[in-house]
């Protein structure tokens, strides 16, 4: 076993944290939630310092590193911000997964260069109002007309939609069958005629927009059908297995942010004339965030890792995500507790750590889903 | 070298091997020595210890991938198995050429010279440590009374933890033969654990020689890394009992009640199989990963107490739920019960959660 990083991740971690101590300053991190801006200057910035499309192939522009640089990354990410991770990494490894794992060579050499070099957004859309958890419900529709495809139905909860120049769509185009032999997704450019993107207000990650993404008799070309025909659901399940990978490194991010905040206020704060972390009540509590961090990061680590040597981590990526949300929530609800009254401030960070790590336990499939696909590994199928 | 989570192959034999002699050992009555000798003979003995000096040579992720496996048929022998091997293989090898300690080493290689633990603090704190009082010549004079020393009633040795009388912060560490005048070793009056259960060992002014004790700052040294090494063993022990409990509860899960359909098609109990497994997955990682840094010189214990920490809870909540789902048929000698004692037991094995907890604070800087 071998549990230290090459020099090669420890200097590009130690620029990662350099990037973000230059580029994302507190003002700035409060300006674009307060603004509620999509942050395209610093998505550009980040490309160009060359941390964009680290894991897609270098054969087309990426970093060629792998998913465990990809989690070193991520958790740097989050543990700065909500906002920032999911701006810079969504693409990356949403739609990055997908061409990498389904696109065409054409596909490949025309959106994974743009996507290394941060001149394109793409949001994933799959979620609908009646198919969030049970993604093999949705009923978005892609009919054929010729050499195109038209698309009518309703996304919601689409990330950065109104910033995307492309949406990684998922529809069905069988009305009846199961998910495997149904479904087909589409690369839709955002401007398309009839396709319309209304953001909806939410609790945090203010500077990404979720959206619900109206599609209207929506024309697609062919030539934009990202893997065959009524298969799209290994695609989609591809994307997933990707997805809660990074989620366990961003919720493990989220956890250390909220720890080190809360670690540094208790030597910080003085009551009964020592700092508050000399008591025991707050030490402990410490160091149970610090147990439950180490645990999220050795399962985040374990799935980065599998994924990387091409074994099957679909349990450990939800090992990892479930893990990583609920250490996340549980150590901003502490920090809370151990900042007081000033953690209930909108001037102390921890309310913005306590409102992101929510979303971490429902994002991506939640918990309970987490669980399922869990139970499901270990051979429990069926339930009441 | 880049991260790799993979036992090395070395690591994967030694697993295989321990499996196979804990499963063929394992009687279903807990805590016969048996499972020792056989590992004692098949040479899966001296772990820590470097083969230049006739060990194995295969360090600390081996230690606890043996105590895992251990742990998962028999946490008692898992548990005296880790500590035997600190004490009888790490300590004499770390001590150095001392003929008195290289007697110890290699009795203990040889499979004749077991050396069980008398360090555990009683009851009263580290005031109630055994007291050492020093002679002119060197020699200590040794007074305890109920040290609680697990596996004494089988080992040729007991290595014994002592607080010289008027010295300062240091430890003294030293080995007293099991049989010799003013020792008694009597099983403890709680606790399970069979042939290596507890035992309390009162020390009536044992004389020991001065080259058989550890003394001063450099005993206080040894006494640190023998504590992570402690913590190590019960948190590779605690993670095999937690993989058996879990494996106990999905069984009893699968099992039909009464005519009805298993407990397994609830989403409650699959949700809490899947939170159980995903925690047994996590303390094995954790126990590993503190092993490991134990191994490549990180500095302090912090590692080694998050490990403890998070595979007790692993396996006392493991033993809640196989609890749960086995309900009264669990509560028998065949049943699960032998296990919920040894999760309860762990817990306060090498430390417990509040001094681990406080030791990771101290590493936090508060």
């Amino acid at each position: 076993m071998e549990f230290d990083l090459t020099p090669e991740q420890e200097l590009m971690v130690a620029s990662v944290r350099e990037f973000l101590r230059r580029e994302c300053p507190r003002p700035y991190l409060r300006a674009i939630e307060e603004r509620q801006e999509f942050p395209f200057a610093l998505y550009r910035k980040f490309a160009e310092a060359g941390f964009m499309g680290l894991q897609l192939p270098a054969d087309y522009g990426g970093g060629g590193r792998s998913w465990v640089d990809l989690f070193l990354v991520a958790t740097e990410l989050a543990k700065v911000s909500g906002s920032v991770y999911m701006a810079l990494l969504a693409t990356s490894v949403f739609a990055g997964e997908a061409l990498v794992a389904a696109g065409t060579e054409a596909q490949k050499r025309f959106y994974l260069p743009k996507i290394a070099r941060g001149e394109i957004v793409i949001a994933f859309g799959l979620t609908e109002a009646n198919a969030g958890s049970d993604a093999t419900a949705i009923r978005t529709f892609a009919r054929r007309d010729g050499d195109a495809f038209v698309i009518s139905g309703t996304k919601m909860f689409t990330s950065a939609a109104d910033a995307a120049d492309r949406i990684l769509t998922v529809t069905r185009t069988q009305r009846e069958g199961p998910a495997t032999r149904a479904f087909t997704v589409f690369l839709v450019d955002a401007k398309s005629p009839g396709l319309q993107v209304r953001p909806i207000p939410k609790l945090g990650h203010h500077a990404v927009h979720t959206c619900e993404v109206v599609f209207d008799q929506v024309r697609v070309p062919a030539a934009d059908m990202l893997g065959p025909c009524d298969r799209g659901w290994e695609v989609v399940r591809g994307v997933l297995d990707a997805e809660r990978i990074w989620a366990g490194a961003t919720g493990l991010g989220a956890a250390l942010g909220a720890f080190e905040l809360a670690l540094a206020y208790a030597k910080e704060r003085y009551q009964f004339g020592r700092p508050i972390g000399k008591f025991q009540a707050i030490s402990h509590m410490l160091a149970e965030m610090r147990i439950e961090i180490e645990a999220a990061r050795q399962l985040a680590l374990l799935a980065a890792w599998k994924k990387d040597r091409g074994l099957p981590c679909s349990k450990e990526a939800s090992m990892a995500k479930y893990v990583a949300a609920e250490t996340a929530q549980r150590t901003a609800t502490r920090g809370m507790q151990i900042l007081g009254g000033y953690g209930y401030t909108m001037e102390y960070d921890m309310q913005r750590y306590y409102r992101e790590s929510k979303l971490m336990e429902v994002a991506g499939g939640s918990t309970e889903i987490q669980k399922n696909i869990i139970a499901a590994h270990l051979g429990l199928r069926g339930q009441v | 070298m880049s991260i790799d989570l993979a036992l090395s192959p070395e690591e994967e034999a030694l697993q295989r091997e321990v499996r196979a002699v804990a499963e063929q050992c394992s009687s279903g009555d807990p805590g016969t020595a048996a499972p020792l000798r056989a590992m004692s003979e098949r040479g899966i003995w001296g772990l820590l210890v470097p083969a230049a000096l006739g060990g194995r040579g295969s360090g600390l992720v081996s230690l606890v991938v043996a105590c895992e496996e251990l742990g998962r048929v028999d946490p008692w022998v898992g548990l005296a198995f880790g500590l035997f091997e600190i004490a009888g293989g790490w300590l004499p090898a770390y001590w150095g050429e001392v003929p008195e300690v290289q007697g110890v080493l290699e009795s203990y290689l040889r499979g004749d010279g077991l050396c069980a633990f008398a360090l555990e603090e009683s009851p009263a704190g580290v005031e109630g440590l055994t007291r050492a009082h020093r002679f002119e010549d060197g020699d200590y004079l040794l007074r305890g009374q109920e040290v609680p020393s697990r596996g004494a009633r089988i080992a040729a040795r007991l290595l014994v933890v002592a607080r010289e009388e008027r010295a300062g912060d240091g430890a003294l560490l030293a080995y007293v033969p099991a049989r010799a005048a003013g020792v008694a070793v009597r099983p403890a009056a709680l606790g399970g654990g069979g042939e290596v259960g507890l035992c309390a060992v009162d020390l009536e002014d044992v004389r020991i020689s001065a080259r058989d004790a550890l003394p001063g700052e450099r005993g206080g040294e040894a006494l640190r890394s023998l504590c992570i090494r402690h913590k190590l063993v019960v948190a590779g022990v605690a993670t095999g009992l937690a993989q058996a409990l879990w494996e106990k509860a999905l069984e009893a899960a699968a099992s039909e009640r009464g005519g009805g359909p298993p407990p397994a098609g609830r989403q409650a109990v699959q949700h809490a199989l899947a939170a159980a497994h995903t925690r047994v997955e996590a303390a094995r990682l954790v126990a590993r990963h503190a092993a490991w840094c134990a191994e490549n010189g990180v500095p302090d214990g912090l590692h080694a107490a998050i490990a403890r920490c998070y595979a007790v809870e692993a396996a006392t909540q493991a033993a809640a739920l196989a609890a749960r789902l086995t309900g009264a048929r669990g509560r028998t000698a065949t049943g699960v019960q032998p296990y919920l004692d040894a999760a309860r037991e762990l817990d306060t094995a090498g430390g417990c959660p509040e001094s681990d907890k406080d030791g990771i604070a101290q590493s936090l800087g508060l």
